[in-house]
């Protein structure tokens, strides 16, 4: 009894005689009221530290009894707090903007040999609009495909291919949404407008637990939360398109607004050219898209977010015939895609180590292509329609929890849960005429809908052991339950960075991912035909697994340097069956598809200079990245199409002035892998007439993908000129997209030259050199 | 509407095209054998030399005196092609009738290529029930042809309606269908398989516009041919066809299927089922 007693109280005296307590709160944008996302809370006496996570919170524990807070964030002044600590602090930390052009160094500010996360990479906004792109379109995707790592699939597209992943492998995600299309134009321009992103950051590897649901990468995209303060807009107009942000106060230092809109006006120009080329037809294209947040802080402890994001493609024509008198007949068609998303959120500071995040959250991504005709011929009339729909719409809540106990310590855990409604593929037909009734038509038919429950869960746990080493292990556990199957999920992640020096450390990560919904593509570039459609009791989820390993360093002068490898593997990929038609009602898509397994690896080189007046990266990959199925290839292992073995991205800017600065873009890569005849045979054109000897020619082709197109390289230049009006803040913009006009195929067939009678390998290109200028206005 | 999406895609791109030096290699020339073969008729097979795809020569040259053995894989009955009077072409002396594998010896160009098919079991056309409708001022006409699968295992099928023209020779009437068993089209006849009826009976629903039953004289007779396919023959008419038709550069390539080893081109089996029904004149013809 007395043993056990003594035992007590020598734990009580520990106890007080370490006596904790939390620092916790906010960092914010002082200018605006934003709230920083990875701000840098550092104690510099202790050496313990921690970041803010995506809503400005922070939390660190410490138990001496006197603090200097140092809170640091790239392009702001530092700001230093010194205190006694003898109880619980709450603070809101406000940040000034830098308007120092010289290289600062700020203690305690966390660079990439320290950050314990690998394979990832976070890209200012800044940069992004500073870089020069096409058509003069600030869009961060286009950015993001400049990284090691990450590909870019065709010609301008927006598809993004990381580490040997397809464009259905991104968890992309707006304000933690989903977001399932994020093409406009085919894939050559992105759903982001530049001028209302607050951060963007890639994940290539090494996939906390929190994250989940696609096996190859996480763009994770958060909206600004608008001015607290001021009002300001900002508006520009390019070769494209236009688009207007206007942000504010709706009370100020408690509530805000930011609303941004953009939209072409290709099909307004053409209008006139397609009329008078197709007689008198109508026909055009157009895209547009509107950001919306509100928020509203309740009180000190709690925040309210409101965000919404819709936007929408659409092609069209109209043609009008009139064939004689009392006879004529008006065809239209139509495809159009479009996303519609929206978040309500609540943020609570439960106390001072535990922080929680509530979302509810409502998508829909839905494609449409129509054709409608409607005849009169002497005073009767027919209608004719036809329609085809496919799409996705998810109804979705998660819960989320930061908990610090300890400063060697963060624990993150929570869950979601996802009602998913998949339309693959339904066809409305329908025959209205008023001279036969008995021939009308209304029909419904395709595809049924797929309901699928989606749910996930997942801890894990930053664990500082001493001064150099981090652990990351976590868990995340998934469970779809479609039609009759279920399927459930423990995906084990775990990574670590140890700390060689300050200036050296190494990384490494393994990380299991399951992907339950799948993405069918059949064409070779982002189309909004593509299906999304879920895992059944007949399609497996799919699955992969990757270790990725790092060394990175940090030089004087704010260069990083690092280099990867990773090796990753992938079971259960789908493909469309030779010849299957996405438009057929002939077979369900389950029918249409084979299914198989996929590997790549490499090795990844990045040099970046984040600070001073010159600043970019360049990165150099070198991969492989190969694919197999059952059926296709005669079950032999072919490359993937995107398979380039050398890749490299080149991004410069350099600020010369407050007036002037200007962007430097590179690429080059390997050509894609494409699948050419090697030789060619007759069939008979008709098999059962013995007398008939007529016959086509079939192509042979030796294997899939056996070839590679000529290699892509391009150079993008732009410049930016500012000045400060009297009210607002212009910029004219002038760009020239590849720079030396370089033919880089887009697509390569054989064609006859009949002058010659001989036969060539031929490409089209498209984009030759490109100017651009756009001008905007900030007020 | 093609053209508009053209107008669009030029207005939208600029496009540039030119001539680019890639080495195809090239593996030589192989024999290539044509044999779709049934249990009714004469073995008939042509025997051509294939072209390197960068050869633009308009004919396929043939291939003389080649040596061609068909053996009944059950019976061990052989059974020899000879020339016709037509260079390159083949046929046999009699009709291969019996249900089961048949393996294909070919001596040409110093080459020996081999392949094996099989004449399946016949599936057996037991009924079939006509009627007609209107759709847009359009007549159509409707058969339901029942029929059995041939058994428990994986059946392939094709369905086809033949008429005499007015000048006495057949051809295939264009045929519609929204059965969900229909995978694809070969010419004018419907390709399915048994997936969603094995070893069962099935009443597969067919149209066709009554302009094609267009007759002189008071009724027409039309023949009804279901076809119980090898799996070679079913994959050939699929995969050939839609080569044929692959649009686009954007499609992925559409690999033929070949069963010929060491060579290209098919040999496959069928067996056929038959019933003529007579319908009456049609009085509209069909005009373009």
């Amino acid at each position: 009894m007395r043993f056990v007693f003594t035992i007590i109280l020598s734990c009580l005296f520990l106890l007080v005689s370490a006596q904790r307590y939390t620092i916790s709160g906010y960092v914010e944008d002082e200018s605006n009221g934003e709230r920083l996302i990875s701000a840098t809370v550092y104690d510099d006496i202790s050496k313990q530290g921690c970041a803010t996570n995506a809503y400005g919170f922070f939390s660190i524990t410490l138990s001496q009894p006197h603090v200097k807070m140092v809170f640091s964030y790239i392009g702001y002044t530092a700001e230093v707090r010194e205190f006694d600590l003898k109880q619980n602090v709450s603070l809101i930390i406000k940040l000034k903007p830098s308007i120092s052009l010289q290289e600062v160094t700020v203690t305690g500010e966390k660079t990439q040999i320290e950050n314990p996360q690998i394979s990832v990479t976070e890209i200012p906004v800044q940069t992004i609009k500073s870089l020069p792109v096409l058509l003069g379109e600030t869009d961060l995707i286009k950015v993001i495909q400049l990284l090691p790592g990450v590909q870019s699939g065709s010609e301008g597209s927006s598809g993004l291919y990381v580490r040997g992943g397809g464009p259905d492998q991104n968890l992309i995600l707006l304000d933690g949404v989903p977001v399932y299309n994020a093409d406009h134009l085919f894939g050559f321009f992105s759903v982001f407008n530049s001028d209302a992103v607050q951060s963007v950051t890639l994940l290539k590897g090494g996939f906390p637990a929190r994250y989940g649901g696609r096996l190859s990468s996480v763009l994770d995209i958060h909206m600004k939360e608008g001015n607290n303060k001021e009002f300001h807009g900002e508006g520009s107009i390019g070769v494209i398109s236009s688009k207007i942000v206007v942000e504010g106060p709706i009370k100020k230092d408690t509530s805000s607004f930011i609303f941004s809109g953009r939209r072409t006006y290709i099909d307004i120009l053409a209008q006139p050219l397609i009329m008078s080329v197709s007689d008198g037809a109508n026909a055009g294209y157009y895209f547009w898209d509107l950001n919306g947040k509100v928020n509203y802080l309740l009180s000190k402890k709690d925040r309210l977010y409101l965000s919404m994001y819709t936007g929408r493609d659409k092609a069209y024509g109209k043609f009008r015939e009139n064939n004689w008198e009392d006879n004529s007949s008006v065809s239209k068609f139509g495809l159009g895609w479009g996303n519609i998303i929206t978040a309500l959120r609540w943020n609570h500071e439960i106390n001072p180590r535990l922080f929680m995040n509530v979302t509810g959250t409502f998508s829909n991504y839905e494609f449409v292509v129509s054709e409608k005709m409607e005849s009169s011929d002497n005073g009767q009339t027919s209608k004719y329609s036809y329609e085809y729909t496919s799409g996705i719409r998810d109804w979705s809540t998660k819960a989320e929890f930061d908990f610090h106990p300890s400063p060697q310590h963060k624990i993150l855990f929570g869950g979601n849960y996802t009602y998913h409604t998949f339309y693959p593929g339904i066809s409305v037909f329908q025959v209205n005429s008023s001279g036969d009734p008995s021939g009308n038509i209304d029909t419904t038919f395709g595809d049924a809908y797929i309901y699928a429950h989606d749910t996930y869960l997942y801890a894990e746990d930053e664990i500082k052991l001493g001064a150099r080493t981090i652990l990351n292990p976590g868990i995340h556990y998934s469970m779809f339950a479609v039609r009759n199957a279920t399927y459930n999920s423990l995906q084990p992640r775990f990574s670590l960075r140890y700390l060689l020096n300050e200036t050296w450390s190494v990384k490494a990560a393994y990380t299991m991912m399951s992907q339950n919904i799948l993405l069918l593509t059949n064409s070779g570039i982002g189309m909004p035909t593509d299906l999304w459609l879920p895992a059944t009791d007949r399609i497996k989820p799919q699955k992969s697994q990757q270790v990725a390993a790092g060394v990175f360093h940090d030089f004087k002068g704010g260069y990083e340097v690092s280099v990867e490898g990773y090796y990753k593997t992938m079971q259960n990929l789908i493909e469309y069956k030779s010849g299957a038609d996405f438009f057929s009602r002939a077979e369900t898509w389950e029918n249409k598809v084979e299914s198989g397994e996929g590997w790549s690896y490499g090795a990844e080189f990045l040099i970046r200079k984040s600070k001073g007046k010159t600043t970019g990266w360049i990165g150099y990959t070198l991969a492989w990245t190969n694919r197999r199925f059952e059926n296709l290839n005669f079950g032999k292992a072919f490359p993937y199409r995107y398979d380039r073995r050398h890749d490299i991205g080149l991004a410069i800017t350099h600020k010369f002035s407050d007036k002037t600065d200007i962007g430097l873009v590179w690429v080059y890569g390997t050509g894609n892998a494409v699948s050419l005849p090697i030789e060619q045979y007759p069939s008979l054109t008709d098999p059962f007439n013995q007398n008939y000897f007529g016959y086509n020619s079939i192509d042979y082709f030796e294997g899939k993908n056996q070839f590679r197109t000529p290699s892509y390289h391009r150079l993008d230049l732009g410049i930016n000129f500012h000045k400060q009006l009297k009210r607002a803040y212009r910029t004219w913009s002038v760009g020239v997209y590849n720079a030396y006009n370089r033919k880089n195929p887009f697509f390569i067939y054989f064609e006859t030259d009949w002058d010659t009678n001989e036969k060539h390998l031929k490409q089209i290109s498209i984009f030759p050199i490109l100017p651009s200028v756009s001008y905007s206005l900030k007020f | 509407m093609k053209n508009l999406f053209v107008i669009l895609f030029m207005i939208l791109t600029i496009s540039c095209e030119k001539v680019i030096d890639m080495t195809i290699p090239d593996k030589g020339r192989r024999p290539v054998v044509n044999c779709v073969f049934g249990d009714s008729n004469y073995v008939y097979m042509t025997i051509h030399r294939s072209k390197h795809i960068l050869d633009n020569s308009y004919d396929f040259s043939v291939i003389s005196g080649a040596g061609i053995i068909i053996t009944n894989a059950g019976t061990n009955h052989s059974d020899t092609l000879f020339e016709t009077s037509t260079p390159g072409n083949y046929k046999s002396l009699q009709a291969l009738t019996s249900p089961g594998t048949y393996n294909l010896k070919v001596m040409a160009d110093g080459r020996t290529i081999e392949s094996s098919t099989i004449i399946p079991e016949k599936a057996q056309i037991i009924s079939i029930d006509t009627s007609s409708f209107s759709v847009d001022n359009e007549d159509m006409y409707r058969m339901d042809i029942r029929f059995s699968d041939a058994g428990p295992g994986d059946d392939y099928f094709m369905i086809g309606v033949k008429r005499v023209s007015s000048i006495g020779d057949k051809y295939n009437i264009s045929l519609f269908s929204s059965d969900l068993i229909i995978t694809t089209y070969y010419k004018d006849y419907l390709l399915f398989n048994d997936d969603l009826f094995n070893n069962k009976e099935k009443t597969l629903r067919v149209e066709m516009q009554k302009s094609n039953l267009y007759t002189e004289y008071d009724s027409l007779d039309l023949t009804i041919e279901l076809f119980s396919l090898s799996y070679d023959a079913y994959m050939y008419f699929a995969t050939s066809q839609e080569q044929m038709y692959a649009g686009g550069p954007f499609s992925e390539p559409v690999v033929v299927y070949n069963n010929i080893n060491e060579g290209y081109g098919i040999f496959a089996g069928y067996s056929i089922s038959k019933n003529i029904i007579r319908v009456p004149r049609y009085d509209t013809q069909w005009t373009e």
